[in-house]
C-alpha cells in the first residue's frame, strides 16, 4: 500500500487524516475520540458513540434514520468503544458505495459526511440533555452487551484475566464501563460526557475513498469553529506501564463449562514503550503468532492437548496474553508446557527457520493493510494519539530489521503476572 | 496444455474477471485488482459435512461415511511426508488456513509476496494426501477439543438445536466436526477414499483475486494439476419429510439474555433453490424483519430484542430453510411476532416503499462486497458451484419488482413447518 496519507490539523487535538485512492467501490468515514479510561466515567463515554450512532437532531426517530441509510443503498454506520492502552477510544464509522455506482449518479459520499456530523455534532437532545427515551433504551443495550460477553467464553476469559491482573490499573477497568455504573446514568450525564468529549477529547476523522476530502474538510472546520477547545491538554492521555511482575499470582473461577479455559498474563518488561517495538512482536510471534509458532507445535501439535494456544501482544500497555482452551484435567500439563515453551526463546531453543517464518508472517501481514477502506480506517483510527501515526509498510521494513538475538533480550525481560484458569464447576485444579 | 479462458465483464459494477476451464479438468476463476498490493487464493472442493452418503459415478454402490469426515479430512491435507504445509508457508510468508462447511470444504492463503511459491504450495499439497493410522490418531484429541469448545458456544448451539428440531434424516442436522463418537471410526483408509472420491479436480474449483495476472495463474497450473479421470458423484439422502421433528427445542448453557432461533422449513421437489429465489427471499426477510420495519421497531421499543436481531435465507442441497436469530429476555413473545406479522403481511400485502428501500440496500451490500479480495474469491467458488457468475446478484437485484417478492411470500415462512429454539441460563 502506498496511498499518501494527509494528516490536517483542525483544531487543538482535532484532525483530519486523509487517505486517497480510487481502488474501491465504497467510501469510509469515520470520527474516532480518546479519553482516559477511568472508572468513574468508562460508562458514560462507552455510551455515547451508541447514543450518537442511532438518531439525531435531523432524525431524531431511529427507524427514520435508518431508512434514510438504507435508500442511501444501504450505507452502514457502526459504533464501538475500544481500549488502547489506558484511553477509551470511541468510533463511529459510516460506509457507503461511491457515487458512480448509485442508480443516477447521486451525491451518496456527500449525504454520508453531512449525516457524520449531524451525528456527532447535533444530536437529539431535550434542552441540556439527552432525550430520556433514547438513553433508556441504549441503557438496556449496554447492559446486554455487557451481560453478553460471557456467552463467549475464549474472550470472557481474556477479559476476566485482564481485569485480574490489572486490579488497581487504569487497564483494569472494562471499556464499556461496570454494569452499575451503566445503570446510574442519566440524560443530564450523558450531556456533560459529550460536552467534554467535544471539548477535550482526542479526536481525529478519517476519510477513505477517491476524492481529496475537501467538502468534508470544509464541514469540520464550520462545526469545530463552534466549539471551545481551549480545555484540550496535550499528551493527557497516558498509559501506566508495569514492567515486571514480582511474582505469579493464580486465580481460579468456575463456571457450567466443558471446556477449561486457561489465560497467561505477562509483562513485558519495558516502562515506556520502545523506541522499536518489532523485536518483542518478533519473539510474541515465535512463542505463540502462527501455526509455525512454539505453542502451536508443541502444546497443540505435540501434545494434542488444545484446538488453539496463542500468544498475543497489547503493546500500549506491556502486556503479553497466552490463551488455550483445554480439558480441565490437562490444565496443568498445558500451564507447564507453555513454561516450558517461554523458557526455550528465552535460551534461543528455537531454529533458524522458525525465527525466519515469523520475520516473514508478520511482515507480510503488514504489507497485505489496506485490502478494504475499513482496514486502512482502522489502522490510523488507532494511532490517532501517535504525532506520526507509522505506516504498515514502514513496520514491516522495522520487522525484517529484527535479529535472533534481540528477540531472545525481548524473551528474558518477559515475567509471568497471573494465571487465570476458568473452570467448570464440579472440575479439579 | 490449452486452457480455454473466458473473460467476464459488468458494465454496472466497472469489474472484471476470466473464468479458466483448464485441461486438467478443473475450473479457476481469478479476478486482477489494480491497486491492490495483497493476493488471495482459494482451493476448493464441492465436499462438505453433508456428504455421508455418496455414490461413485464408477461404481455400483452406496458408501456411508462417519460423520465429520469432511472436516477431519481437512485438518490431516495440511500433513504430508515430510514438511506440512504449515512449514512450507512459513518460508512465504503468507497467512494460510482452511474451513469447512455444510456444502465444501476450501483451502486459502493470503499474502502481500510471494504470490506465486505460495500458489504453488496450495496446489500441491491438496493434491497430495498423506494419511497414517498414527497421525488420524492424534487428529482425534485436537479435534475432539474443537468439538468441545463448540459445546460452550451458545451461538453454535442454538443454531444446531434448530437444525435437529428442523431436520429429521438430512444431514444438515449433524454438526459439522461430528461427533466424539462419530470421529473415533475415521481411519486412514476412509480418508483416502473420500479423497479419492471429493478432490477429483472435475468437483473442485480454484479462484484468485488481487496482485495477480491470469498468466502467472496459468503457468503454475499448467505445470502443477495433475489431470483426472472424469467422474461424478452422486448424493443421495433419505427422504426428509416436510414436518418438522418438534416445535420447541431448548437447552442450558451459561449465558446472559436467552439466545433464540426460529425456523421456518421448507419443502422442494428439486435440491437446489435457484439464485433469482434466494433473492427474492433475502428482500422479503428485509421487508419483515430488516432494522426500517415496523416488526424490528416494536420488537425493539418493547425491549424485546437488540441489534443481534436478523433473519437469513438458509439453503442447500436438498434442505432451506428460513432462521430469524437474536437475544431476548422473552424469545416465545419475539416468535408469537414475527409469526403474526408474517401473517398480517399475507393479509395486507406488501409496501412498495419498503421494497424499493429494500432492494436498494441489498443492491448496495452487494457493491461493498466487491472491495474485498476474500469475499471475492469466495464468491467466485460459490458462483462456479452453483454454475453461475459473480455478478448476477447485482443484475437480479436491478430487475427485481414487487410482484415476484409478493408471490414468494405465499411459498416461505409457513407456521406449520417453524420451530423454536432457545438457549438459556
Amino acid at each position: 500500500m502506498s496511498e499518501p496519507v494527509v494528516l490536517t490539523a483542525l483544531a487543538p487535538g482535532v484532525r483530519l487524516c486523509t487517505v486517497r485512492t480510487e481502488q474501491f467501490k465504497t467510501c469510509r468515514i469515520s470520527v474516532s475520540a480518546a479519553v482516559p479510561l477511568r472508572a468513574q466515567t468508562a460508562a458514560a463515554n462507552a455510551m455515547l458513540p451508541f447514543l450518537l450512532h442511532r438518531c439525531c437532531a435531523k432524525y431524531p426517530d431511529f427507524s427514520t434514520m435508518n431508512q434514510k441509510l438504507a435508500e442511501a443503498y444501504g450505507a452502514r454506520i457502526s459504533a464501538g468503544v475500544e481500549k488502547v492502552g489506558e484511553a477509551q477510544v470511541l468510533r463511529l464509522s459510516l460506509t457507503c458505495i461511491a457515487d458512480r455506482f448509485a442508480f443516477d449518479e447521486e451525491g451518496v459520499v456527500s449525504g454520508c459526511a453531512g449525516l457524520l456530523c449531524e451525528l456527532l455534532f447535533h444530536p437529539h437532545l431535550e434542552g441540556e440533555a439527552f432525550a430520556a427515551p433514547d438513553v433508556e433504551r441504549e441503557k438496556r443495550l449496554l447492559l446486554e452487551r455487557i451481560e453478553n460477553e460471557r456467552n463467549d467464553k475464549r474472550i470472557y476469559a481474556l477479559r476476566r484475566c485482564e481485569a485480574v491482573m490489572c486490579e488497581g490499573e487504569a487497564y483494569g477497568v472494562s471499556r464499556y464501563g461496570a454494569p452499575e455504573q451503566v445503570e446510574s446514568l442519566t440524560p443530564q450525564v450523558l450531556y456533560q460526557a459529550w460536552r467534554a468529549l467535544l471539548a477535550s477529547g482526542q479526536i481525529q476523522f478519517n476519510f477513505v475513498g477517491d476524492s481529496d476530502g475537501k467538502a468534508l474538510e470544509q464541514l469540520l472546520r464550520s462545526e469545530l469553529a463552534q466549539i471551545d477547545r481551549a480545555a484540550f491538554t496535550q499528551g493527557a492521555l497516558q498509559t501506566q506501564i508495569i514492567p515486571r511482575a514480582e511474582s505469579a499470582r493464580r486465580v481460579v473461577e468456575r463456571l457450567p463449562i466443558q471446556q477449561g479455559k486457561l489465560v497467561l498474563g505477562y509483562r513485558m518488561g519495558y516502562e515506556t514503550l520502545p523506541e522499536d517495538l518489532s523485536a518483542v512482536s518478533v519473539m510474541v510471534n515465535v512463542l505463540g503468532g502462527s501455526p509455525q509458532s512454539l505453542l502451536f507445535q508443541n502444546v497443540r501439535e505435540k501434545l494434542s492437548l488444545c484446538y488453539y494456544c496463542s500468544a498475543r501482544l497489547f503493546r500500549q500497555k506491556g502486556v503479553m496474553m497466552v490463551q488455550s482452551g483445554v480439558e480441565f484435567e490437562n490444565a496443568e500439563r498445558a500451564i507447564a508446557e507453555i513454561g516450558r515453551q517461554l523458557d526455550a526463546v528465552r535460551i534461543g531453543d528455537f531454529t533458524q527457520d522458525d525465527f525466519d517464518a515469523s520475520v516473514k508472517s508478520l511482515a507480510d501481514d503488514y504489507e497485505r493493510v489496506g485490502g478494504t477502506p475499513e482496514e486502512l480506517d482502522d489502522w490510523y483510527a488507532f494511532r490517532l494519539m501517535e504525532e506520526e501515526p507509522a505506516a504498515p509498510e514502514e513496520l514491516a521494513q522495522g520487522i525484517r530489521k529484527v535479529t535472533r538475538e534481540q528477540a531472545v533480550a525481548a524473551a528474558q525481560k518477559v515475567t509471568l503476572d497471573t494465571i487465570y484458569l476458568l473452570m467448570g464447576e464440579e472440575a479439579g485444579a | 496444455m490449452n486452457a480455454l479462458v473466458k473473460e467476464i465483464h459488468s458494465d454496472l459494477l466497472m469489474d472484471s474477471y476470466y473464468r479458466i476451464e483448464h485441461p486438467s479438468g478443473l475450473n479457476i476463476l481469478v479476478m486482477p485488482k489494480t491497486g491492490y498490493s495483497s493476493a488471495y487464493a482459494l482451493f476448493g472442493t464441492k465436499y462438505g459435512s453433508i456428504d455421508t452418503r455418496f455414490k461413485r459415478s464408477d461404481e455400483a454402490e452406496f458408501t456411508e461415511v462417519p460423520e465429520g469426515i469432511a472436516h477431519f479430512l481437512e485438518h490431516k491435507l495440511f500433513e504430508s511426508e515430510d514438511l506440512d504445509a504449515f512449514a512450507r508457508y512459513a518460508k512465504t510468508g503468507a497467512s494460510a488456513n482452511a474451513y469447512t462447511s455444510f456444502e465444501r470444504t476450501c483451502y486459502l492463503f493470503s499474502c502481500a509476496g510471494n504470490f506465486k511459491a505460495s500458489l504453488e504450495i496450495l496446489l500441491d499439497f491438496v493434491q497430495s494426501p498423506y494419511f497414517t493410522e498414527q497421525t488420524v490418531q492424534k487428529e482425534q484429541g485436537i479435534i475432539g477439543q474443537e468439538i468441545r469448545m463448540y459445546q460452550d458456544e451458545p451461538n453454535w448451539q442454538v443454531m444446531f438445536n434448530c437444525l435437529r428440531a428442523l431436520y429429521h434424516v438430512h444431514p444438515v442436522r449433524i454438526d459439522i466436526a461430528g461427533t466424539i463418537d462419530s470421529i473415533s471410526h475415521i481411519t486412514a483408509e476412509l480418508l483416502y477414499r473420500c479423497y479419492h472420491t471429493f478432490y477429483n479436480l472435475h468437483n473442485m474449483a480454484l479462484a484468485v483475486a488481487g496482485n495477480v495476472t491470469v498468466d502467472e495463474v496459468l503457468e503454475l497450473a499448467d505445470r502443477l494439476l495433475k489431470p483426472a479421470p472424469e467422474l461424478s458423484i452422486e448424493r443421495n439422502f433419505p427422504e426428509e419429510p416436510a414436518a418438522v421433528v418438534q416445535p420447541y427445542i431448548e437447552e442450558r448453557l451459561d449465558v446472559g439474555a436467552p439466545l433464540f432461533m426460529l425456523g421456518f422449513k421448507e419443502t422442494y421437489d428439486t435440491p437446489e433453490r435457484p439464485l433469482r429465489e434466494r433473492l427474492q427471499t433475502d428482500i422479503l426477510l428485509e421487508m419483515i424483519a430488516g432494522n426500517t420495519s415496523p416488526l424490528y421497531r416494536r420488537l425493539f421499543d418493547e425491549g424485546l430484542i437488540n441489534t443481534q436481531f436478523g433473519a437469513e435465507y438458509f439453503q442447500g442441497y436438498g434442505f432451506a430453510s428460513v432462521l430469524f436469530s437474536g437475544e431476548s429476555k422473552d424469545p416465545q413473545r419475539v416468535a408469537q411476532a414475527i409469526r403474526e406479522e408474517i401473517a398480517r403481511l399475507r393479509r395486507d400485502g406488501l409496501d412498495r416503499t419498503a421494497f424499493e428501500r429494500a432492494r436498494r440496500k441489498l443492491y448496495g451490500r452487494v457493491i461493498m462486497a466487491f472491495n474485498d479480495i476474500e469475499e471475492l474469491a469466495n464468491e467466485m467458488i460459490s458462483a462456479e458451484f452453483r454454475n453461475g457468475g459473480l455478478f448476477d446478484e447485482a443484475t437480479l437485484l436491478r430487475e427485481m419488482t414487487l410482484e415476484e417478492i409478493s408471490g414468494r411470500l405465499e411459498t416461505t415462512l409457513l407456521e406449520e413447518y417453524s420451530a423454536l429454539s432457545v438457549v438459556k441460563q
